[in-house]
């Protein structure tokens, strides 16, 4: 892979994290460079939501280093995770969206909350709801929603601000296999104009079908890392 | 200032939008504001009523016609050293007259049997104090040697028996005004911070998505501050509506009763203090809507 001459954008380094006895990452390492796509999967419980927890940093890792864009996440305050966290689009599988506010408004609320001006937030919104196909259902409330639209919100909120790097946890986790189809597909096409992608998924035929780097997750330690990998563990 | 802007709109919009909620924080906004109202109107009247009663109070110290002028002056004097004696006025035979012939409630033939060539009627001091417990000084004084024996009567034993129920009155009702006040604050308090504190929690899967889109913590707070301020808003202007249709509707049925003779004063006191009565209500509301939401957000959300 050409990317692999640039410095890593992500870089897990030895990293641990304990729940209570519960050993949940132990002594993971990984790197993954600008404009990947990464997928990581493993049996539940092996890791992967926390590794997803500890990059968007709400945990911290007990030891080990994890570096995103050069900066050890360690060490952000209170006060540096909203800034951090406008520069990552996170993509939930329970969506996370904002109950009162319309598909328009919950896109723009990220906007907002960054201090972006009327105008630009005018511009914007539009176009990414175009980009996930949903111009359509702007002023729909989420409860209105399908499973699938709901997650394409949700993706187009993370998007909105542009970001070099975009982590989905189990986006596809509650859709129906179309809907899944759906989602891959946006997601693909978001990777290629550039961004980074980490992917954590259950979904055999998405991952089989992507044929993308496969990062297998076991016992809280990186147990296989294939470049077009398929779904086996 | 564009960000105050939406902080503010989106703090109307999550009131307009959790409709339920909103209404329900509202209401019991309302019947806090209404027991402080209630109490502040009663309060309020019970001690103008009580100060009323205590300026019509006085003593009058009535002087045999052997007692010389120099000595009357003398205890005028003695009186006015105190500072809580507010007025000693000296009555001359003369005023004396006067008001006797005003005196409606004496017969016309009697009142016509005293004139000026043949005055009976004592020279005296009215003395008025702004406490009533000052007139036990009074009394020693005139008990005094100095002037015992050029005393006539004084009516300070007349009055005493009501010069002791309207101390206690006023005492009694401070007291209890104060203790129930204090009462109904502490649950208003316990009532609206509960409510506030379940309008956080119903919402904090909202609030830890606003983190997770990269809200900083005053962003995320400050519609929720501003909800609770709006709770004892609304509540404010809710309550003062009733209060004011509740004096209303009770002054009208309560015409002509004896208690229709207590609302009769109560109602100029109420619109003469209308505004302080709804400044303290706007400090109670506000401090009790924006605190309770405050700590609830600080005590149940992990930011």
């Amino acid at each position: 892979m050409e990317g692999k001459a640039l410095a890593p954008i992500i870089e897990v380094k030895d990293v641990h994290k304990y729940y209570g006895n519960v050993n949940a990452l132990n002594g993971a390492n990984l790197r993954i460079f600008p404009g990947e796509f990464v997928i990581l999967v493993g049996p539940s419980g092996a890791g992967k939501s926390t590794l997803i927890r500890l990059l968007i940093r709400e945990e911290k890792a007990d030891k080990g280093k994890i570096t995103v864009a050069g900066r050890n996440i360690r060490r952000f305050s209170y006060r540096d995770l909203p800034y951090y966290r406008r520069n990552l689009g996170i993509v939930f599988q329970d969506y996370k969206l904002l109950p009162n506010k319309t598909v328009w408004e919950n896109v723009a609320y990220a906007l907002e909350v960054s201090g972006a001006s009327d105008e630009d937030i005018t511009r914007k919104v539009p176009k990414v709801l175009q980009a996930v196909n949903l111009r359509s259902k702007e002023d729909a409330y989420p409860d209105q929603l399908s499973g699938g639209e709901a997650q394409r919100v949700s993706i187009a909120r993370a998007l909105i601000h542009n970001p070099k790097i975009l982590i989905a946890d189990e986006p596809t986790g509650n859709l129906d296999p179309e809907a899944s189809r759906e989602i891959a597909d946006i997601l693909e096409k978001i990777n290629c104009q550039g961004t980074t992608i980490i992917l954590a998924t259950h979904n055999k035929e998405l991952v089989d079908r992507m044929r993308k780097r496969v990062v297998l997750i076991k016992a809280g330690k990186i147990a296989s890392d294939q470049k077009q990998g398929r779904y086996s563990f | 200032m564009t960000q105050i802007k939406r902080i503010i709109k989106q703090a109307f919009s999550n009131f307009i939008r959790n409709g339920w909620l909103s209404l329900t924080a509202t209401l019991i906004m309302t019947l806090a504001l209404l027991t402080v109202g209630v109490f502040l109107v009663v309060a309020l009247s019970t001690n103008k009523i009580a100060s009323d009663l205590k300026d019509k109070i006085d003593i009058v110290v009535n002087f045999k016609d052997t007692a010389s002028e120099a000595l009357i002056q003398q205890l005028k004097g003695d009186l006015m050293i105190r500072p809580d004696i507010k007025t000693v006025r000296y009555i001359s035979k003369e005023d004396a007259l006067n008001e006797f012939k005003q005196r409606t409630s004496i017969k016309e033939e009697i009142r016509e049997i005293v004139t000026p060539e043949d005055n009976p009627l004592p020279r005296g001091l009215q003395i008025q104090s702004v406490n009533v417990s000052e007139y036990d000084y009074v009394s020693e004084v005139i008990k005094k040697p100095t002037y015992a024996p050029y005393i006539d009567s004084s009516s300070y034993d007349d009055n005493k028996g009501l010069i002791e129920t309207v101390n206690n009155a006023t005492k009694f009702v401070e007291r209890f005004g104060l203790i129930l006040s204090a009462f109904f604050i502490l649950v208003s308090i316990l009532v609206v911070f509960n409510t506030a504190r379940l309008a956080v929690m119903f919402r904090a899967k909202e609030i830890e998505v606003m983190r997770l889109v990269g809200a900083s913590d005053s962003y995320v707070k400050m519609p929720f501050l501003i909800e609770g301020f709006l709770y004892g808003f609304f509540a404010l202007i809710i309550e003062t509506i009733l209060i004011y249709a509740g004096v209303n509707v009770i002054d009208s049925i309560s015409s002509g009763t004896v208690f229709g003779q207590f609302v009769e004063r109560v109602i100029p006191i109420y619109y003469s203090e209308f505004w302080f009565i709804v400044l303290i209500e706007f400090i109670v509301g506000t401090v009790i809507g924006v605190g309770s939401t405050y700590v609830s957000i600080r005590k149940n959300v992990k930011l």
